[in-house]
């Protein structure tokens, strides 16, 4: 069934493939960025948990990619969940020209879905991460709602600083519609692919939702993630580059 | 170790990251099921070369098998080869390569 009464954009379609009974469902929104820490995330949840896919975003704007799994073609952007969790993950980077219609697309769905919380989960680039023997995980929660779950976690306020990308417009489109949701950025290699930083960030949600995911398997198969997720991380790279090609007047001044 | 006998089709190319400053270069180059010692690198005053077998060999999602990790990295300058430092931790290699203080003051007439 199709969202239209969800006003889906020209860029992007919600379609869901399975009707549900949610339960103010929490939601996990874990794409390609810094890292793969969001991608990493939802896809040790989705597995874990056994989360079906539920749903997909289609689009005449995403690039010519086929993904193929188990000899089935996978849709590019999916939606795995059950009446209490949510997961969307992406099998390739977010394009810049559907980003704006897939974030309101998105947003307005799980506004829609009565979701209890929204984690954005995502990467934060740190130069001495190979020297790092804590890893630090940062919240940027959206109402003072969400601001009093984070004392469940192992989790510090990002204070002050400039983030780009595209979990800054999730982040701000629900802080913009008083919506309850954290960002959680942790940190993270730039380029390589971080299953221990994703295991950080997993710790955190184990402690804030009260789920007890082991992060066991996610360390053990570190390396074998690292390795398979290459080609993911090289494209990701590269449209983040795309991303930080902001002009000197979009920032604001005091970091100038 | 004889890395010569897997053939081209075998290879893949591993991340690297340049970070660069007013004295050296810093590359990081991410190699997982890699061990230390199976780890070839060559270093020129322009260039870094990386070869190494993965220990895990893997299929991904098209059944390729790959065996080997190669890559030739062309530096932003030229760099004083015979004190580069490297080191393998997390399975990451990281290394050093001090710039060539080859500059010359030029006068303007």
């Amino acid at each position: 069934m199709e969202t239209d009464n969800l006003k889906p954009t020209h860029a992007v379609k919600l379609v869901e493939t399975k009707s549900l009974n949610f339960k103010n469902p929490v939601v996990i929104i874990g794409f390609p960025d810094v890292g793969l820490v969001g991608t990493i995330v939802a896809h040790y949840i989705i597995d874990e948990l056994k989360l079906d896919e539920i749903g997909h975003i289609e689009s005449q704007l995403f690039p010519p990619i086929l993904v193929i799994h188990n000899e089935k073609i996978q849709n590019l952007i999916q939606i795995n969940g059950n009446e209490h969790v949510i997961v969307f993950t992406s099998e390739i980077p977010i394009s810049l020209k559907i980003l704006n219609d897939l974030v309101n697309t998105i947003t307005t769905w799980i506004t829609a879905k009565k979701a209890e919380m929204t984690f954005i989960i995502g990467g934060i680039p740190n130069q001495n991460r190979l020297e790092m023997k804590t890893i630090n995980t940062y919240a940027i929660p959206t109402t003072s709602r969400a601001s009093e779950i984070l004392n469940k976690g192992n989790l510090q306020l990002f204070d002050e600083g400039v983030i780009m990308g595209m979990n800054t417009l999730f982040l701000r489109k629900f802080f913009e519609e008083k919506s309850d949701s954290i960002g959680l950025l942790a940190d993270s290699f730039l380029a390589f692919p971080d299953p221990e930083s994703s295991a950080v960030v997993i710790e955190n949600l184990n402690k804030m939702l009260g789920w007890n995911i082991d992060i066991k398997k996610l360390l053990e198969k570190g390396e074998e993630i690292r390795l398979n997720a290459r080609d993911l991380m090289k494209r990701t790279e590269e449209n983040l580059s795309k991303m930080r090609e902001p002009k000197e007047e979009d920032i604001p001044m005091m970091y100038r | 170790m004889n890395i010569e006998i897997f053939n081209k089709e075998s290879c893949i190319e591993p991340l690297v990251h340049i970070g660069e400053s007013s004295t050296q270069i810093i590359v990081m180059i991410d190699l997982p099921c890699v061990r230390k010692e199976d780890i070839d690198l060559k270093v020129s005053e322009k260039a870094v070369e990386i070869k190494t077998i993965i220990k895990t060999t893997f299929k991904n999602k098209r059944s390729v098998k790959f065996c080997l990790f190669h890559k030739i990295i062309d530096l932003p300058t030229m760099v004083f080869k015979e004190k580069v430092k490297a080191k393998f931790e997390k399975n990451i290699l990281l290394i050093t390569l001090p710039k060539e203080k080859n500059i010359k003051r030029i006068k303007i007439e």
